[in-house]
């Protein structure tokens, strides 16, 4: 009953004719940005950071949250009609998807995948209404050992089934806590990699970083492409062309289903997200499937799976933030950077400081889903059009409003100059193969870590034991070793070997 | 190989510029502790990079044109210190259009026109960012 009466204030609060335009305008930013590729909703929510500030903080979340799961409705649209994924989590719906279209079913495959995305939105904001309250409830009793032993596991995930080379990722999360300790330290006062500057005495802004690391650094690999020519396949413009027949719907209801549970929960993980549930969801269905061999010829179950899977995974993945204050992945940890502007700090003393503010994003959720299938079934061919935006002219477009963008958070030309240095020192590492997600990560994570083990070490009177003397900091402690020794067992044991070799290599994000 | 390089060179600048950082003190964690401990680590990851290539790493692509566009970006602040926040977002815009992109000029024109326009009226007018104006205004 309290959830339905928290959801009742959460849907007051999203019904105002403010949100619902804030909603509405995420959600349609969210796909067009899902249908371009190469700009994805990292970056976009990066842009829109210094936006976000001039915003109620309830709105200025339910704007980014319509953005990360409108992208993963729009990364579809592109991935079956082009076979070029707008967005990495829908790079496993070109295979299905794509040859779907070329079968003529390409309104099928886009309504199977708008109705299973739905879905997913629906049960996936049903688990974070169900599950959130309880996990807070359980992270009220946190401390600074415990919250320690969660960040190392949040770090071991983020290594462990994140994409790439680990040591690679491992070198990009020292990167990030280097930058994260740059300003004064709070405990000592000393100046840490100030070098005189007095702007250097706060450290980089999260909205600095992010904008140079995801939008800028996008802005230079743009400039490096040359605009593709790709055939759009037809598809139907009504409706009633993007109603799967009988056979297809039966086909994707189980498939739905089980990738709206399968990413809910992959979800929840740190290093999780909408990529890795959207390749599980790919992978199981393929396994429990009696047509293995159907999978990549256009089957309904390999777009139905993946596609709800990568909404579901997007949505959960708001519960560690909410919840615990900790990013599960790129994204959310640009969005956990706007709520640090805003003055909010995430975690479990969210939800009874600002309950507003995560029942509104939950009630919103579920508006957004409504919105997005009632609007993009017959936005689909203006989405499409963006395509023929050439990219020279996107880019200086993204160039002006990021420069101007990060000039208004503190009418500071240093902040430009900053994330004009970001943005080349993203497309450098970029360049030379090394992720940036997890350089961000743990850019916004490290001055919680420090903060967090230096109270731990205090308490345990400088003995590192006191991280394995409480049970819930050894449960985390072990389940990153884990992590971590893990997947070399089991290659040693021999068992996962078949298993990595036929999975689906993941793209970067 | 630049890339770990690069990222070596700058964990060992990260110890040499932190030497001074108390890594424990009054037997609790001191300031240095994460900043060594950071750069500890990327100097080893970015060793261990070094033997590992890549197997997905991009194309060269169109390197000229990438660096083009990070030569015009290095510039605005400078060209925002003279000529004020749109006048040079404008000159980039143009700059970067007509003679990287080659579009003709009254594409050029229109692009321009628009996004000083869309940007002057976002944050000038509707936000009340004070954008910095030119040096002899």
């Amino acid at each position: 009953m309290e959830i339905l009466h928290n959801l009742g204030m959460g849907f007051e609060i999203v019904l105002t004719p403010t949100n619902l335009l804030v909603a509405l305008l995420g959600c349609l930013v969210g796909t067009a940005v899902g249908v371009l590729p190469g700009l994805g909703p990292t970056a976009t929510i990066s842009l829109l950071l210094p936006i976000s500030v001039y915003l109620d903080r309830t709105s200025s979340i339910i704007l980014m949250s319509g953005i990360y799961y409108g992208a993963m409705y729009g990364g579809s649209i592109t991935s079956i009609l082009i076979k070029i994924p707008g967005e990495a989590a829908s790079v496993i719906t070109c295979l299905d998807g794509y040859q779907m279209a070329r079968k003529g079913r390409a309104g099928a495959a886009l309504g199977i995948s708008a109705f299973a995305s739905f879905g997913a939105g629906i049960i996936a904001t049903l688990g974070i209404a169900l599950v959130g309250p309880q996990v807070a409830g359980m992270a009220l009793a946190f401390g600074p050992v415990e919250k320690t032993a969660l960040l190392v596991l949040g770090f071991t995930l983020i290594l462990g089934i994140g994409q790439g080379s680990r040591i690679r990722m491992l070198a990009m999360v020292a990167l990030g806590l280097l930058l994260g300790t740059v300003g004064v330290d709070l405990v000592s006062g000393e100046e840490r990699y100030v070098f005189g500057v007095p702007e250097l005495r706060d450290g980089f802004g999260v909205a600095i970083v992010a904008m140079g690391l995801f939008g800028l650094s996008e802005v230079l690999a743009m400039a490096e492409e040359r605009d593709g020519k790709s055939e759009i396949l037809r598809y139907g413009t009504r409706v009633r062309d993007l109603l799967p027949n009988r056979a297809e719907t039966r086909a994707s209801v189980g498939p739905a289903l089980r990738g709206s549970v399968l990413g809910f929960f992959l979800g929840l993980l740190p290093g999780g997200g909408a990529l890795i549930s959207s390749f599980a969801s790919y992978m199981l269905e393929q396994r429990i499937s009696r047509h293995p061999e159907r999978f990549g010829t256009g089957t309904p179950e390999g777009v139905a799976g993946p596609e709800a899977a990568n909404n579901a995974g997007a949505q959960a993945s708001f519960i560690p933030l909410l919840c615990l204050g900790i990013p599960a992945n790129a994204v959310i940890g640009v969005i956990m950077g706007a709520l640090l502007v805003q003055g909010v700090t995430p975690g479990p003393q969210l939800i009874v400081e600002h309950p507003e503010l995560f029942w509104g994003v939950i009630a919103s959720m579920f508006v957004g889903n409504l919105m997005l299938i009632v609007l993009n079934v017959p936005l689909i061919g203006l989405f499409v059009a963006l395509l023929r935006v050439p990219r020279g002219i996107m880019a200086v477009l993204i160039v002006s409003f990021c420069v101007i963008g990060a000039f208004s958070l503190n009418n500071s030309l240093f902040d430009v100059t900053a994330m004009i240095g970001f943005g080349v020192l993203g497309y450098v590492l970029r360049k030379a193969d090394f992720n940036v997600a997890p350089l961000l990560l743990a850019f916004v994570m490290g001055p919680l870590f420090e903060q967090n083990l230096r109270q731990g070490l205090i308490i345990g009177f400088g003995d590192p034991v006191v991280f394995l003397q409480s049970p819930i900091s050894l449960g985390f402690l072990v389940a990153a070793a884990a992590v971590i020794v893990g997947p070399y067992a089991l290659r040693f044991l021999g068992r996962g070997r078949a298993e990595i070799a036929q999975a689906p290599t993941l793209p970067a994000e | 190989m630049i890339g770990p390089l690069a990222l070596g060179i700058s964990a060992l600048l990260a110890l040499y510029l932190g030497r001074g950082l108390e890594i424990w003190s009054y037997g609790a964690p001191g300031s240095g502790l994460l900043p060594m401990a950071a750069a500890v680590i990327l100097l080893l990851a970015s060793l261990g990079s070094f033997t590992r290539e890549p197997g997905s790493a991009e194309g060269p692509g169109n390197l000229p044109r990438a660096a083009c566009y990070a030569v015009g970006l290095v510039a605005i602040p400078p060209a925002v210190m003279l000529l004020g926040m749109l006048p040079a977002l404008a000159l980039f815009t143009a700059i970067i259009l007509r003679l990287v992109e080659a579009f003709r000029m009254p594409t050029v024109a229109a692009v321009t026109g628009a996004s000083v326009l869309g940007n002057w009226l976002l944050f000038d007018r509707l936000l009340h960012v004070a954008l910095p104006k030119p040096i002899f205004w």
